[in-house]
């Protein structure tokens, strides 16, 4: 399937860290700890390191009902980890578990940030690499019952000229004033807004939150956008037609939602 | 590759009530990150506790390890505490490392002192010092905070 035409808002210097593309299916069959080595193998020397997470609980979009309550005790068989195979310049990660695969790309220094015409490929061969995996292994193909797009931005405060709790600065529809006197800026802020996206085919959920980053324990107000949704079907163009659609909705999404004057800081694109 | 099985294994486990999509939003996330909603007068010593976490092997030319996870961990839940009711008038502590994976965490407040060695292993060995001189000393394992306040409340006058 072709890429999208490039129409969308565009930066040269956006404050994206981290992004993911990443589907969440079900399988007929359990995956025991040998079927996630031996796909390690298989990528080996494409993603040389591995680490074991907890598992992820799976989210699925709701529409018009609330969402089912899974509480009690489960008997469970095969392997529940997260398998994390890591590139080795630890800016590209796969995570494979029983219900999910997910790529992401991460910033670990300078690196420019790769547009998703370059991330998108990378998910597709991986994806159809780990579909073709199942298959000689004599599991059924995955039916991908959720597509997720996650772009993770960290906005620092001073160089893109805004403090943490000065969010008028940052955020469009945050007006920073108040109808008296009493209040004054706040100490922090956090927030977590979701939009449907028509025709019931996912949300896009925008949290923000001051938080302190690991790796150069730098103060940042990170703004997180996931689009989630189910495909029309788990075949691979409906898959990469979902990750079109949620991608457009973040980047339209994250254009309206900041400010014209941080577009700037951001050097957004003439004409885009 | 050592510690993997291969055979299937089987638990069970007890299956949380699933939070709202919206906090799950950005479940995949691989930057790490700390959450952090407290007072601002922590965060130096966040960033503090961070880089000591990032110093390289032989960081005190004696081949000593970096701190450990658990006490860098131990170093957070001690600096959350500090928010909680009857410490908010407490200074702030400096924060060092030690040799053998641990970190010093060390208190003065008029006549007294207080050292809280947290061990590699998250133990925790303390010693109360008043007018210069060392009255108390012991080791906590498996410490709670509930038993650090204790220690804290004395620094109070």
């Amino acid at each position: 399937m072709p890429l999208p035409k490039r129409d969308l808002p565009d930066f040269d210097a956006p404050p994206v860290v981290e992004t993911l593309l990443g589907v969440q299916f079900s399988s007929t069959k359990q995956f025991p700890t040998r079927l996630y080595t031996e796909y390690w193998q298989r990528i080996m020397s494409r993603f040389p390191s591995l680490e074991l997470q907890g598992p992820l609980p799976a989210v699925t979009e709701e529409f018009g009902r609330p969402q089912a309550l899974a509480f009690g005790i489960q008997f469970i068989q095969g392997d529940e980890s997260r398998y994390w195979y890591i590139d080795e310049t630890e800016t590209r990660l796969l995570q494979v578990q029983k219900d999910r695969f997910i790529h992401n790309w991460r910033r670990v220094k300078d690196e420019p940030y790769p547009h998703y015409d370059d991330i998108r490929p990378r998910f597709e061969k991986e994806w159809l690499e780990f579909c073709s995996f199942l298959k000689d292994e004599g599991y059924d193909k995955p039916a991908v019952n959720q597509c997720e797009v996650t772009y993770v931005n960290h906005i620092e405060p001073g160089t893109d000229g805004t403090e943490v709790g000065d969010l008028g600065k940052v955020i469009s529809c945050w007006s920073g004033s108040y109808s008296g006197q009493f209040l004054r800026q706040p100490e922090t802020v956090t927030f977590n807004v979701r939009y449907l996206i028509p025709e019931n085919r996912g949300r896009l959920h925008i949290i923000g939150q001051p938080v302190i980053r690991k790796r150069d324990a730098k103060q940042v107000f990170q703004l997180n956008l996931t689009a989630r949704g189910k495909p029309n079907s788990s075949e691979l163009q409906d898959i990469l037609e979902w990750l079109d659609l949620g991608h457009r909705w973040i980047v339209n999404g994250f254009t309206d939602f900041t400010t014209p004057e941080m577009h700037r800081a951001w050097k957004r694109k003439e004409g885009l | 590759m050592t510690g993997l099985s291969n055979t299937a294994t089987m638990s069970f486990r007890y299956v949380e009530p699933p939070a709202g999509a919206g906090r799950d939003a950005a479940q995949g996330q691989w930057s790490e990150v700390i959450d952090w909603p407290w007072g601002a007068r922590q965060i130096p010593l966040v960033q503090r506790l961070l880089t000591l976490e990032n110093l390289p092997k032989d960081w005190d030319s004696y081949g000593s390890q970096p701190p450990s996870k658990a006490a860098i961990a131990m170093g957070f839940t001690l600096l959350k505490g500090l928010d909680d009711g009857g410490l908010e008038n407490l200074t702030m502590p400096r924060i060092n490392p030690v040799s053998g994976g641990g970190i010093l965490l060390e208190w003065e407040s008029g006549q007294r002192e207080l050292e809280l060695e947290v061990l590699s292993d998250g133990d925790v060995r303390y010693l109360k010092i008043e007018g210069g001189e060392p009255v108390q000393e012991d080791t906590v394992t498996h410490p709670m905070f509930s038993q650090m306040r204790g220690l804290l409340l004395w620094l109070m006058p």
